[in-house]
């Protein structure tokens, strides 16, 4: 029977705490100019999935467009970024005197509009009784443990969700490239 | 003189019942994130429920509560598939919101896009806050 070396669990710890550093020394780097957020505070809540044939990411971003979502494969991280644009001024009128339908359809532009409105004190007409959701731009990076196949990579957006299916590089690929004797 | 309980003001700042079970970093799993707005003439409630389908999600209104909920089919995991990360809620989620007086729930609306749910209660243009007025003969 193998006892589990002290110094290995260390080693594990160590790698675990660079990953997560790593992950956030991402997250700060892709704020911007924005508000600056809570260190470690998560952007995105992100499921990483692993199977035999492929590794899956799976990332919330409500409110969303498939269009507003940016996601690329950068070293060995998979980098998901979402961006809102901020809202036109006109927005505002929408949100307070439009119908129900209006707020709805434009749901996403409603919530910027309200922190437009927010900012520039024309306010008076929305009271916030709770204001927990993100509305800002977000972004997060998510190691990738294994290699894969960047240009099998796919990625699909529903009902803010994006799941990205990394196909594993398979074995023979490790071994660099074949080259045919003739 | 009544003391108050500093939890219970936070509990009700969060607007969540405290030690509801599982948190992760102070957040819990089986609610959703939701802004509440009250314009004029309406009160809009909206909720992040990402990975949803309409027929999942369910909003009900009663005694001056709406309460959203939503449920979805758990996702597997076995031999075969193992999860590196989890981070994401719960597959099922609900959340109870206080509506005011002079909500005309027979007329609100419920919509869902891109995972995110907004419901719209018109309010009755009801002078609420000034009270009733009384003519002076």
């Amino acid at each position: 029977m193998t006892r589990r070396d002290a110094f290995d669990e260390i080693e594990d710890l160590l790698e675990r705490m660079g990953r997560e550093f790593e992950e956030l020394g991402g997250t700060l780097g892709g704020t911007g100019p924005e508000v600056p957020r809570f260190p470690g505070a998560r952007d995105v809540d992100v499921d990483v999935i692993e199977d035999d044939e492929a590794i899956t990411v799976v990332a919330d971003l409500p409110g969303f467009d498939a269009a507003d979502v940016d996601v690329e494969l950068r070293d060995d991280a998979l980098v998901i970024a979402g961006s809102r644009e901020e809202s036109a001024e006109f927005d505002i009128a929408d949100a307070g005197n439009g119908g129900a339908e209006d707020d709805a359809d434009d749901a996403g532009d409603a919530d910027s509009a309200a922190d437009a409105a927010d900012d520039t004190g024309e306010a008076d007409e929305v009271r916030y009784h709770r204001r927990e959701r993100r509305l800002r731009s977000v972004s997060r990076r998510v190691p990738i443990p294994e290699p894969v196949e960047a240009d099998a990579a796919t990625a699909s957006f529903d009902a803010g969700v994006l799941t990205v299916t990394l196909p594993k590089r398979s074995p023979d690929d490790d071994r660099g490239h074949t080259i045919d004797v003739s | 003189m009544n003391a108050t309980n500093p939890f219970d003001e936070i509990e009700q700042f969060l607007g969540r019942t405290p030690f509801a079970g599982e948190r992760a970093w102070g957040r819990d799993l089986r609610t959703a994130d939701i802004d509440v707005a009250e314009y004029d003439d309406e009160y809009v409630v909206m909720a992040d429920l990402p990975g949803f389908d309409r027929e999942e999600i369910d909003v009900r209104a009663h005694d001056g509560r709406l309460t959203i909920a939503a449920e979805r089919d758990a996702e597997r995991e076995d031999a075969d598939r193992r999860y590196l990360r989890r981070e994401r809620r719960h597959e099922s989620v609900t959340r109870t919101v206080d509506l005011p007086a002079t909500a005309r729930l027979e007329d609100a609306t419920a919509n869902y896009r891109h995972g995110v749910l907004t419901v719209t209660v018109p309010l009755d243009a009801l002078d609420a806050d000034e009270g009733h007025r009384i003519d002076v003969d």
